[in-house]
């Protein structure tokens, strides 16, 4: 497969990313979206794990060299073979020497173009998810770029054209931009007031545009503090969002001073700002497909509630009536 | 208040539905970085089932697991249970490794000059810290931060990342963090805050006060450096570093040496570390001394 036009920030992704090497520094990387990227792999007969294309605003334009299957879910986002149409959620056969366009989002912000047989760039540390900040994985550590050529999987005959992925089994975009993302409590949400906490969960947080893999930065209300935001050794830092350093988990919404960040999968392993809420693994596909500009309003849920979610969402992602036959729907 | 101190019982809290955070203490003092890194240590070698991988913290830890194998409520017994049963070690095994560090050097000078041109008014970070220290000018700032050991606490936030403190305290700097932060950092970048210090491992962005650079790769993914001992960062949680002062020739002819791969590392593999021995020293010290 070669890359005829980059796209604005193109990236080889696999799922879940690297796992078990938190302890190294290197963070899961990965779709942020990883809804729609397994979806995008169940459409195309790959495993869900398959390397595929996450398309930031901007799709690539690429050349195939062989016969493939292709799926593009996740953000709409304009796709056309050899100049054709062809809609979004649907298995679609490329054929050698074919070319497969990406146009501008329109709406979400991550489109994944899955490939039958994946994308076989070789693994780091178990995964070949690109972590860009540190020159790992995908295609050189780096975005694509134009003239590249990207080795896939063997074909083996698998993936079938002509299949779409079930209406239940597509995450819905909000028409008017605003979100309702679920929050777990915690870990350190005793150093927020109670005025606080009310404003975190009855304002309106807008997505900044200084957003990426690494975090998406909300802007809002003030937060105010307890008193054992001050009232701490020296080794924590100043500022009362300031804690020594301790370990993040993926989706923590990490308090940087006044500005909260929804940490994504290219995000710091650590560091010592406080994680009053933390999103939860079932709702990250949501700061995965904001665009700059949305609205977040936030909704407490229980640690148990959330770990019901994921399940929900893995077996749909598993389930075989997410995939159906057009035609037969 | 818990302030300054080991917690009676471990903290405990959920960090969204993967994740549970233990903390052990307020203060950030070796003591409880020995506890945290011990307790790490001992879950990852019990291989509970449905536990997927440890981060240790400063002074915490936090475990990723699967609640399809274990509830969050077992997790957390069996990690108490485990907490009570390592305590904190007192020996513990610490290489000794030399960075050689050219301090006040031309390229984190340079990403001063850009923040400042372009983000934020700022003074020259090394020349603020003087400041900020009360010290005499930046001859004893450098003196100051090479005469001790450090101690690497954590490794993280990036790949192969050290955070570590002074070991002697009475060689302490406070230096207040970026605000913004900056956008990136030089490779190799020796920098400082709140007391603690660090090594740039990467292009990153970082909030850092910045005062020297090592030719020194910190990170290897293609494991191609015998110094690294198969592994892909050179410095590990539990070593000790050594900044030595280099001039900018010196720093040429290290970077030259380590591009034809005839660097001589220089890491100290036999001694060990100990805790009371080390606490006993500290108490030891003249309180006027310090810094």
């Amino acid at each position: 497969m070669e890359v005829l036009k980059p796209g604005l920030e193109t990236t080889v992704q696999d799922y879940p990313g690297r796992v078990g090497v938190v302890s190294t520094g290197y963070p899961i990387s990965g779709p942020m979206d990883g809804w729609s990227f397994r979806i995008a792999n169940r459409l195309v007969g790959n495993d869900v794990s398959a390397a595929g294309l996450e398309c930031q605003f901007i799709g690539p334009t690429l050349r195939f060299h062989d016969d493939r299957v292709v799926a593009v879910c996740g953000a709409e986002m304009p796709a056309a073979l050899d100049g054709e149409p062809f809609e979004g959620w649907t298995s679609v056969a490329v054929r050698a020497g074919q070319t497969v366009a990406l146009g501008s989002a329109t709406r979400g912000a991550r489109a994944y173009l899955a490939v039958s047989g994946g994308i076989d760039v070789p693994p780091f540390l178990g995964s070949r998810s690109t972590y860009r900040l540190g020159q790992i994985g995908g295609a050189g550590g780096e975005p694509l770029k134009a003239g590249q050529h990207l080795p896939l999987g063997p074909n083996g005959g698998a993936g079938t054209p002509g299949r779409r992925a079930a209406a239940h089994a597509r995450p819905r975009f909000p028409e008017d931009r605003i979100w309702s993302v679920e929050a777990v409590t915690g870990p350190r949400e005793d150093w927020i007031d109670e005025a606080g906490h009310a404003r975190f969960l009855t304002s309106d947080w807008r997505v900044s545009a200084h957003s990426n893999r690494v975090g998406v930065r909300l802007e809002g209300p003030e937060w105010t503090f307890t008193r054992r935001a001050y009232d701490k050794s020296p080794e924590n830092g100043t500022h009362p969002s300031n804690i020594i350093e301790h370990g993040y988990g993926l989706g923590s919404i990490n308090l940087c001073g006044q500005t909260p960040i929804v940490l994504g999968p290219d995000g710091l392993t650590l560091g010592g700002f406080i994680n009053p809420y933390t999103v939860p693994t079932g709702s990250l596909w949501k700061p995965g497909q904001a665009r700059p500009g949305d609205i977040f309003r936030f909704r407490a849920v229980s640690v148990r509630e959330a770990q019901e979610a994921r399940a929900a969402l893995d077996a749909l992602c598993a389930a075989p009536d997410a995939i159906e036959e057009i035609g037969a729907g | 208040m818990m302030r300054g101190m080991k917690y009676e019982e471990p903290l405990v809290a959920p960090n969204g539905d993967r994740f549970v955070l233990i903390e052990f203490g307020d203060d950030g003092g070796l003591r409880l970085n020995l506890q945290a890194r011990g307790f790490a240590k001992a879950v990852d070698e019990a291989r509970i089932p449905g536990v997927i991988e440890t981060n240790p913290g400063f002074n915490s830890v936090l475990i990723e697991y699967d609640w399809q194998r274990i509830a969050y409520d077992d997790l957390v017994r069996e990690a108490l249970a485990l907490a009570d049963a390592v305590g904190t070690p007192d020996e513990i095994e610490s290489r000794l490794v030399h960075v050689p560090t050219l301090y006040l050097d031309p390229w984190t000078r340079a990403c001063m000059e850009e923040y400042h041109r372009t983000i934020k008014q700022r003074p020259y970070d090394p020349e603020s810290i003087v400041a900020e220290n009360g010290l005499s000018g930046l001859d004893e700032l450098v003196a100051l931060h090479s005469a001790t050991e450090y101690w690497i606490g954590i490794i993280g936030a990036y790949p192969g990342l050290p955070l570590m403190r002074p070991l002697d305290p009475r060689c302490i700097v406070y230096a207040p963090k970026y605000d913004p932060p900056r956008m990136w950092t030089p490779q190799g970048a020796v920098v400082c805050a709140g007391g603690q210090s660090a090594i740039q491992t990467l292009h990153s962005p970082g909030g850092f006060n910045m005062i020297g650079r090592t030719p020194l790769p910190m990170l290897d993914p293609e494991r191609r450096i015998p110094a690294f001992g198969g592994g892909i960062a050179l410095l590990r949680v539990g070593d000790r570093i050594k900044f030595d002062p280099i001039d900018r020739s010196e720093y040429d002819r290290i970077e030259a040496k380590l591009a034809e791969g005839t660097y001589p590392f220089n890491i100290v593999e036999y001694q060990r570390f100990s805790l009371s021995a080390y606490e006993a020293w500290v108490a030891s010290l003249d309180a006027e001394q310090r810094h």
